[in-house]
């Protein structure tokens, strides 16, 4: 019995695990997907009294979003809340992630512990006395109030992406270049900032992303001329009176596109899994 | 460059004294930030705390404690604590439980696994405002799940998906679920692969190597995991008024303090149940981390070394 | 999966390929019950795909696996009732000293009494004493390695595997622990496959060596045979003949060959297919240049251009012009700059056919 070059059947990639894995995803994605699409498709429905697809195709929706909603208004106040807080949460954080990434000190736990604290408690438990307290400075209702308030969970995020980050640049790089002559403004500028940009950019796209789809902070903050898309689509869905869906899914619909502009720009810059991913070899 | 070596040469016996310079330098770095969550974290907390012991109007009789005695002492108020954990903590297991696995199994690749991991940022970044408004289509009387549950014979009209809690549950397991399963991904890579091989050539089966090898690795992932969703999903606010039924049964605790601030201008009133709120979630996502200190003493002795 | 020693091991035409890749290619090994062999060899020659092949975690493309006649190859590694040691150790972190040797026999539903009998036992063999209740994180690289050891033996397996398990230490605990492998491998006569890039470990540890090169055997017998015979070129450069030089080949005659290196003529000793006009290779270990006063009859004349102290004896760097060198081990001590004779035994001067690579 000779058992010299017997062909063994391949054990195929797919398992048991991977169907379920698929089975999970799918079911995950076809949900979100039917609500991606019955949305879209709505708002640029004439009507739709119940058939799988719409009685007609229109763009009057968005033409009334543009002129009734003011639509590039809000979508100029949405760009403008979330690359500020983008912007300033950024300015703040990093020097912060950096020293908490290099330097030990009496007190680091407390700190680390604080900056983290907003992320820990739900943004109405801190949003109703800083709402209020914003209001007594007379900033609740305007832009800066807005600024101010997203600032708030925008900034642990920041630290907390940034910290590991900067942690796994390798400190001897900044010990190579000083011993090779490099002041600490050089170091800085010529060793730190090139290493650290693509990190830095990551999380500020991760917060611009999360400030969009921020509600309870705007919502309790924010006035007629300082909405941003999200808060205004969920006045849109849940303001008194009769409103087409249509209507509303039309604003949905520019909500969403600038999300995934902004999702895409974001994919194309870092791999998500790998800001969430530990991965160890 | 002789002349800066000769320099430093000079200077060393005061070393203690630039190191001292250093450690300054270094505080101020990280002054702006702290400063910040102070002003506008700690600060306004309490402030808000101190405002919800002066209560207001009719509640002034009870003293200070006046606003939470009004919060607790009405059953309807108080009903919205129930509410909100109810569906809280099922959102949570669910989507930890539907997770795990997932996670678990991804750690060896799949075809096409990147486009899909990359599927599961799109509900992330939409956000609970949209998933819950696009339910109000996708899933309405008249809607395509709807249709499709007609159309096979499964229910003979249509299944009331919204205004209610499953609606509400249904908003908040979509929304969640990305960011849960992330992070048990993470988790579940940084798990040394050499483990379970070591334990399959010792004799495990898969049933074996799942409760004594898997599952208590993955601990302090899922600890942290459930805690992270618990404060998402204890927070429920929009999905609850979009899709569920605020006035009712989702009357949730966060609806319940926006309500007395902004609809009864009871601010005390407000920041009382924004209190009593943080201090429940607080608990729970205690209680979630403590699952990992049995696990978590023996593996941070590992990252320690 | 059996107590019993094992009688035999047969590999027969393994063959695993990844992707584009061939890992290994037609690998054929019998072992006897209780010989300890080694697989040696670089990086990606194949040998640890053979090794977890054998263990059951790769399942192999062609060929077959038997042990004492019974063909394994599509048994799952958990019923194969082999011990393993990984070179990462692969200490189970949320348990015990004690629990981790005791996985295997815990799995197995063993007696608890039993266990705690066997874990003691086996964490005497390894002289672990009294740790039983910490953690892998609190033990040292070496400990852990021991740990590693008790629990692959304590479910007395048929044949150990083990997966680089020194390359981890540090010099002096290698050795440590080579001596430890080796004792416990006369103590308990387990048979034992052991893969190592290292070839001093190979040949102080095993029965036989099996060298590998690129998923192939280059050459496979005991430890004196590889040294004192290396069948081609590779074995010979891998097992420490160090000086390696081109030569065009004159005369052959028997076992005798002269060649010519650069210029300098020579006499060794044929391995292999060399011809008159063949490009070859001449080889030889630097112990065996002997390091002679200048002017010394019948030696190349050179020019010592490094000498390094290694403990017991110098290790030299000789030029002998025509841009060629040797390097040579000596007990005398010779500085930098002196003129010296180096003669080439034609007996240790092994002419290998050049491969074309």
């Amino acid at each position: 019995m000779t058992l010299a070059a017997r062909r063994l059947p391949a054990r195929s990639a797919i398992d048991g695990g991977a169907v379920f894995v698929y089975l999970v995803l799918g079911a995950v994605a076809l949900v979100v997907g039917g609500i991606v699409f019955s949305v879209l498709l709505d708002a640029f429905a004439t009507s739709w009294f119940g058939g799988w697809l719409p009685d007609g195709y229109t763009d009057r929706w968005f033409r009334a979003a543009i002129t009734d909603f003011q639509i590039p208004q809000i979508l100029g106040a949405t760009a403008v809340i979330t690359l500020a807080v983008a912007g300033i949460g950024v300015a703040i954080g990093v020097p912060a992630a950096y020293v908490l990434a290099r330097r030990r000190f009496r007190g680091k736990g407390i700190i680390q512990l604080l900056l983290l604290l907003p992320l820990l408690l739900p943004p109405i438990t801190y949003g109703i006395p800083l709402a209020t307290m914003l209001y007594e400075l007379r900033v609740a209702g305007t832009m800066l109030g807005v600024i101010i308030a997203n600032l708030v969970p925008a900034l642990p995020l920041v630290v907390l992406l940034l910290t590991p980050f900067f942690e796994q640049i390798d400190p001897a790089l900044e010990r190579a270049a000083r011993v090779l002559g490099a002041s600490p403004r050089l170091v800085f500028t010529r060793v730190l900032v090139p290493l650290a940009v693509p990190g830095v950019l990551a999380a500020a796209l991760i917060v611009v992303v999360r400030t969009l789809a921020m509600f309870e902070l705007t919502f309790l903050t924010s006035g007629a001329d300082s909405q941003t898309l999200v808060v205004a689509l969920y006045y849109a869905a849940f303001a008194p009176g009769i409103r087409p869906s249509q209507q509303i899914d039309a604003m949905a619909v520019v909500y969403m596109a600038t999300s995934l502009v902004l999702l895409l720009a974001a994919l194309r810059i870092v791999d998500p899994t790998n800001m969430v991913v530990r991965v160890r070899r | 460059m002789t002349a800066p070596l000769a320099r430093d040469k000079a200077v060393a016996p005061s070393r203690p004294a630039p190191r001292r310079r250093r450690l300054d330098g270094t505080l101020l770095l990280v002054a702006p930030a702290v400063l910040l969550v102070l002003a506008l974290f700690v600060y306004p907390f309490v402030y808000g705390l101190a405002l919800s012991f002066q209560p207001y109007g009719d509640n002034e009789a009870n003293g200070p404690l006046g606003s939470y005695i009004a919060f607790f002492g009405d059953a309807r108020e108080r009903l919205s604590i129930w509410n909100t954990v109810r569906l809280a903590i099922p959102a949570t297991a669910i989507d930890v439980a539907l997770a795990l696995p997932l996670a678990y199994r991804l750690r060896r690749p799949i075809p096409g696994q990147r486009t899909l991991t990359a599927l599961f940022v799109i509900p992330m970044t939409l956000g609970t405002v949209l998933i819950a408004e696009g339910m109000l289509q996708f899933l309405g009387p008249a809607g395509w799940v709807n249709k499709a549950l007609l159309a096979i014979g499964i229910v003979h009209e249509p299944v009331r998906f919204l205004h209610n809690y499953l609606g509400t549950l249904i908003s908040l397991l979509i929304s969640d679920f990305p960011a849960v399963f992330l992070l048990l991904l993470g988790y579940a890579s940084g798990i040394d692969p050499a483990l379970d091989r070591a334990a399959r050539v010792l004799g495990a089966s898969w049933i074996q190597r799942t409760v004594r090898v898997t599952l208590p690795m993955m601990l302090p992932g899922i600890a942290v995991a459930t805690a992270l969703s618990l404060v998402a999903t204890f927070s429920v606010f929009p999905s609850a008024v979009l899709v569920g039924n605020p006035a009712g049964e989702t009357r949730v605790i966060a609806f319940a303090a926006w309500q007395a601030a902004y609809e009864h201008f009871d601010y005390s009133e407000g920041s009382a149940i924004a209190i009593v709120m943080g201090a429940i979630e607080l608990a729970l996502v205690f209680a979630a981390l403590s699952l990992r200190v049995g696990g978590y003493r023996r593996l941070t002795a590992e990252a320690g070394r | 999966m059996t107590t019993a020693k094992l009688k035999s091991l047969r590999v027969r035409e393994l063959t695993k390929s990844f992707a584009d890749t061939a890992a290994v290619v037609g690998f054929d090994l019998e072992v006897v019950g209780g010989e300890f062999i080694s697989l040696l060899g670089p990086s990606g020659c194949g040998k640890t795909t053979t090794l977890n092949c054998v263990a059951g975690l790769l399942d192999p493309d062609t060929g077959a696996i038997e042990i004492d006649g019974r063909d394994i190859t599509r048994l799952p590694p958990e019923r194969r009732g082999f011990g393993m040691v990984f070179q990462s150790y692969a200490l189970f972190p949320h348990l015990t000293i004690a629990r981790n040797v005791a996985f295997g026999l815990e799995v197995r539903r063993v007696p608890r009494a039993e266990i705690e009998a066997r874990v003691a036992r086996a964490l005497d063999l390894v002289q672990l004493r009294g740790v039983g209740e910490r953690y892998p994180a609190q033990l040292s690289g070496g400990q852990q390695q021991r740990v590693a050891l008790a629990r692959a033996i304590v479910t007395e397996p048929a044949l150990i595997l083990m997966d680089e398990p020194l390359s981890n230490l540090d010099a002096k605990l290698r050795l440590e622990m080579r001596l430890e492998i080796r004792r416990l491998h006369q103590a308990l006569g387990l048979t034992t496959l052991y893969v190592t890039h290292d070839q001093e470990e190979a040949l102080s540890l095993s029965d036989r060596v099996v060298l590998m090169r690129d998923g192939v055997i280059e050459q496979s017998g005991t430890p004196e045979e590889l040294y004192s015979q290396p069948r081609s070129l590779y074995v010979a450069s891998f097992l420490g003949y160090r000086n390696l030089m081109p030569v065009e080949v004159g005369e052959v005659s028997g076992e005798s060959v002269s060649v010519v290196a650069n210029g300098l003529p020579l006499t060794g000793s044929r391995r292999g297919a060399v011809a008159a006009g063949t490009p070859a290779v001449a080889t030889i270990r630097p112990k065996d240049v002997q390091v002679l006063g200048p002017g010394s009859p019948g030696c190349i004349a050179a020019q010592v251009e490094l000498a390094e102290f290694v403990g017991d004896g110098f290790e030299l760097s000789a030029d002998a012009g025509h841009g060629q060198r040797f390097i040579a081990r000596t007990l005398d001590r010779w500085s930098v700059g002196d003129a010296v004779a180096l003669r080439l035994p034609p007996e240790r001067l092994l002419v290998y056919p050049s491969e074309a690579r």
